[in-house]
């Protein structure tokens, strides 16, 4: 309880310096984080997805002169973001723009941006990115071309990957302000230290598991999956759609295949799924991938909390 | 004697036609020799200043001046396209700043301009109204191409179909107008510029449908297998591309292998411009990298020499021109004896008579002369103009 | 003091072209008048055959010719022997001339036909009226022959007796002493030559000027003062 109103006077702090020191961001009617193009003499830097964005916070720290990072508000998965025209304005006059890759941010086959100031953070482990074997695609005509789905792409669930994209991040803040390469060092060392320790917590928390399958409700998971050697599946359930008949039978076969007890989560299903669940002796357990800017605590309190939910349901 | 050079005045003023067809004749005779020069001076200023401005371009091996034409200019046929993985290449080199084009296409008979944002920092060119790029499908268009097709931010424009009867060839896209560019006094004032991945949809490499996994799309499935689906050719295509669509827009094939007008590039120092240079020297190369301000000066080595003759064919006409002038001056003076013999029996003197004579040449001329020289300052004024005019017939 | 006289004058005529001033082509023939005088505000009807050397008689009294010998002294003034441009300003403000064939300037209006001896003049001359007054002279005169409405039509747009009428106005424009018409009736029809000779006379009549004028109309020749043959003028001369 301390702990937790220790956090939320931090973020507050936080919010507090934030609103102090970008004295241009301001609520647009839309709702959308606007950034005026006044020139505030500190380099900014917009990052695609939330892990990105705490990630650059933490390392950018917060000095007066410390590169600007936004993160645009985004109502749903940042990863089917289609930016408005007010959002595409901020990311052309963005010094700095942190993608996390692996064909993460669709958008970018459609918006114009200079290349230049692009950062893909997963570019250093290309070679290391889950290529995915279930993917639909098409074609036009017998002999037309595909159209690849192509990697998964929710890298940061891996803390070791997680890890590689805070320390790409790094580099890149470095570029952008290299007078401030000292502070970022050390802020990244935090910050890969926390990312160690949740790493070891999550395989610990995994290891109770064995080679006993998990269900994963969405294909979401590969990386964590990888990191841990579990032996999971994926479902391509949604937390607030009630699976229909058929769906439940495909679940059944399956469960005979794989008897696992325990069901990964992006968000809260619905009671009555999660009670069908219970009555197949498959407990919900709710894993949020933190791909979004949560209402309220951070990064690691999410993780954190994954953690504890996961624990809970092993133990 | 001043009665004489209003006498003269009159009389010129009785003949117009006369006078006018002379001082025509004249005024053609001074002005065409200068103009021709003039034009051709300020327009291989504006043609050298554009390509000296351009440090180096890259294109596929061929004719040099049609790719070097094409890429600044915007004109002329097309040159054999290279593929997106040079650009690739050559950006991996790390030795410049790379811009891309795309001039295939044209709308309204204004050429299409695929590129990237790079383009309009390198040209420094500005916006007047409205704002840059931001997706595909939208486009910034050039002042006099604004004026001329009489748009503006919000309206719309469609490329021009290649073939209306080939059902694979190139369909027209519907593009909205986002931004005018404030004049450039270059060819960019003429253009419209798109995002080069929406040439590439225009030329089909790339398209938005309906989604083909959605119940609704199964008229427009020839068949489903193994996770793949394919299409057939009744699934309707987007015409043009908007924020509700933008997502249903996708491309098909290796985009290394699109394809590029050209590649302009910007090395930072010598050094690196000697070793792009060198990286593409070789003949046996299905590419050629060349320094337009070099094929520029080849190119207007030629148009000056034929300059020359021009205006050495004008000076002959204008001897000629002299010629038949005096021819007729005298037959005008013979033409009025019976006036003189009038006036010396009244009193004037042979110098009086003389100098109405002379006031007939020296309105002339010197109206001639004033008249030309209006004509060559406006020249020079609008000689860019003229050029583009040219440049766009 | 007469207002011409001529005292054994003889004259060549030289070539073609400078015998372009009287009929007479033929190089050699020697013009003589023994004696002529006029006296001021006299006017002579000149007769003589076709060739006989009237125009040139005019000319020499106009000083447009110089005689080789003798002496012609108009208003006064020795005008044999006199420099060009002495003789041309005399001519211009001391004699008002009338030719056949009317000789307007097509390209200036009525106006400023009779405005010309003004425009010839020398701009140093002390004698010059101003461009208005000219302008007003001018105006007046064309007035006094029926054309005040016309004066800037072109003489195209006039018949042959108004051309003639402008004519007499722009011989008139300086006042002069002295006004010679050759033949001024010689392109008009009856009703004209009345017209225009009633003209000249009333104009000398009212600057009592003397006036000489060549004619071979009989009709008009009681009008005049003298008629006078040219052929006696190398005979007997001529004096009133």
């Amino acid at each position: 309880m301390t702990r937790e109103l220790y956090m939320r006077l931090f973020i507050g702090l936080l919010c507090g310096l934030l609103l102090a020191t970008c004295g241009d961001i301001e609520q647009g009617q839309s709702g959308v984080e606007q950034i005026s193009l006044v020139n505030t003499g500190r380099p900014l830097v917009v990052a695609s997805n939330y892990p990105l964005f705490y990630f650059a916070r933490q390392i950018a720290g917060d000095s007066a002169d410390a590169p600007q990072i936004v993160f645009p508000e985004i109502p749903d998965d940042p990863a089917f973001w289609i930016p408005s025209s007010d959002q595409i304005l901020l990311l052309q006059s963005a010094d700095l723009i942190l993608l996390n890759g692996a064909g993460y941010e669709s958008w970018l086959d459609w918006v114009t941006l200079n290349r230049k100031y692009l950062f893909d953070t997963s570019a250093g482990f290309a070679n290391n990115l889950i290529e995915l074997d279930e993917s639909l695609t098409h074609q036009h005509g017998p002999s037309g071309e595909h159209a690849h789905q192509g990697v998964a792409f929710t890298t940061w669930l891996d803390p070791s990957l997680a890890k590689e994209q805070a320390d790409a991040v790094a580099n890149a803040l470095q570029r952008l302000a290299p007078n401030q390469t000292e502070t970022f060092r050390n802020n990244l060392s935090a910050l890969q230290a926390r990312l160690d320790k949740i790493d070891s917590e999550l395989a610990d928390a995994f290891a109770v598991l064995g080679e006993q399958p998990i269900l994963f409700s969405h294909p979401v998971y590969q990386y964590l999956q990888r990191r841990y050697g579990l032996n999971g599946v994926s479902l391509h359930w949604e937390p607030d759609v009630e699976p229909g008949t058929g769906a439940w039978i495909e679940f059944q076969k399956l469960l005979r295949q794989y008897p696992a007890t325990i069901m990964l989560w992006e968000a809260e299903p619905l009671p009555v799924t999660a009670a069908r669940l219970s009555q197949q002796g498959v407990r919900s357990v709710v894993f949020q991938t933190a791909s979004n800017r949560p209402d309220q605590s951070d990064y690691f309190e999410i993780l954190s909390n994954n953690v504890k939910q996961l624990s809970k349901a092993l133990n | 004697m001043s009665g004489a050079w209003y006498l003269g005045w009159r009389y010129l003023a009785f003949h117009k036609i006369k006078c006018a067809t002379l001082m025509a004749s004249i005024t053609l005779m001074l002005f065409l020799p200068a103009a021709t020069r003039v034009l051709v001076s300020d327009s291989a200023a504006a043609l050298t200043a554009r390509a000296n401005n351009t440090p180096l371009l890259l294109g596929a091996a061929g004719s040099r001046l049609e790719l070097v034409l094409n890429s600044l200019y915007f004109q002329t046929g097309q040159p054999a396209a290279v593929s997106n993985k040079t650009l690739e290449q050559v950006q991996a080199t790390g030795l410049g700043e790379f811009i891309p084009l795309n001039t295939r296409f044209q709308s309204l008979g204004h050429p299409i301009v695929g590129t990237t944002l790079d383009y309009f920092a390198f040209r420094g060119l500005k916006l007047a109204e409205g704002r840059q790029l931001g997706m595909l499908g939208e486009c910034v268009i050039g002042a006099a191409a604004a004026v001329q097709q009489d748009i503006g931010i919000g309206d719309y424009l469609v490329s021009s179909p290649e073939t209306v009867f080939d059902i694979a060839g190139v369909y027209p896209l519907k593009m909205t107008v986002v931004g005018v560019l404030e004049p450039s006094g270059s060819a960019d004032d003429d253009a419209i510029f798109v995002d080069i991945r929406t040439t590439w949809i225009i030329q089909g490499l790339g398209h938005g449908h309906q989604d083909l996994s959605r119940p609704e799309a199964r008229a427009a499935i020839l068949n489903r297998k193994e996770g793949v689906i394919t299409a057939n050719a009744a699934v309707s295509q987007h015409t043009e591309i908007s924020a509700h669509n933008i997502a249903d827009f996708h491309f098909h094939g290796n985009s290394s292998d699109f394809p590029l007008t050209s590649i302009i590039a910007v090395p930072p120092d010598e050094k690196s411009a000697t070793l792009l240079r060198g990286r593409y020297l070789s003949d046996e190369q299905d590419l050629q990298l060349l320094v337009p301000s070099t094929v520029l000066d080849e190119l207007l080595e030629t148009v000056f020499t034929v300059q020359n003759y021009v205006v050495l064919g004008l000076a002959m006409l204008g001897l000629a021109t002299v010629a038949v002038i005096i021819l007729v001056f005298m037959l005008s003076q013979q033409l009025r004896r019976g006036e003189f013999h009038t006036l010396s029996r009244i009193g004037a003197s042979r110098t009086y008579i003389g100098l109405l004579v002379a006031s007939e040449l020296v309105f002339i001329f010197v109206g001639s002369t004033l008249l030309a020289t209006l004509l060559i300052l406006g020249m020079k004024q609008y000689a860019l103009q003229i050029l583009q005019g040219f440049l766009t017939l | 003091m007469p207002m011409i006289e001529m005292k054994e004058v003889s004259f060549r005529y030289k070539s073609a072209a400078a015998s372009a001033f009287s009929a007479k082509e033929n190089s050699g023939f020697v013009m003589r008048i023994r004696s002529l005088k006029v006296l001021r505000g006299e006017r002579i009807a000149l007769v003589g055959p076709s060739g006989s050397g009237k125009t040139t008689l005019l000319s020499l009294v106009a000083g447009i010719l110089q005689p080789d010998f003798g002496t012609v002294r108009v208003d006064g003034q020795e005008i044999s022997g006199l420099g060009d441009s002495l003789v041309r300003q005399f001519r211009i403000s001391r004699v008002g001339q009338v030719f056949q064939s009317f000789e307007l300037l097509d390209y200036l209006s009525i106006l400023e036909n009779v405005m010309l001896p003004w425009y010839l003049r020398r701009d140093s001359s002390n004698t010059v009226m101003s461009k208005a007054n000219c302008r007003r002279r001018a105006q007046a005169l064309l007035a006094d022959v029926g054309l005040a409405a016309r004066i800037n039509d072109q003489p195209g747009h006039l018949s042959q007796g108004e051309q003639q009428r402008v004519a007499v106005c722009r011989a008139m424009l300086n006042h002069p002493p002295l006004i010679l018409a050759d033949e001024p009736t010689g392109n008009l029809d009856q009703d004209n030559k009345q017209t225009v000779v009633d003209l000249l006379l009333q104009q000398a009549r009212r600057h009592d000027s003397t006036l000489l004028m060549v004619t071979h109309d009989q009709s008009l020749l009681d009008r005049f003062d003298s008629i006078v043959d040219i052929c006696s003028l190398s005979r007997e001369g001529f004096q009133r």
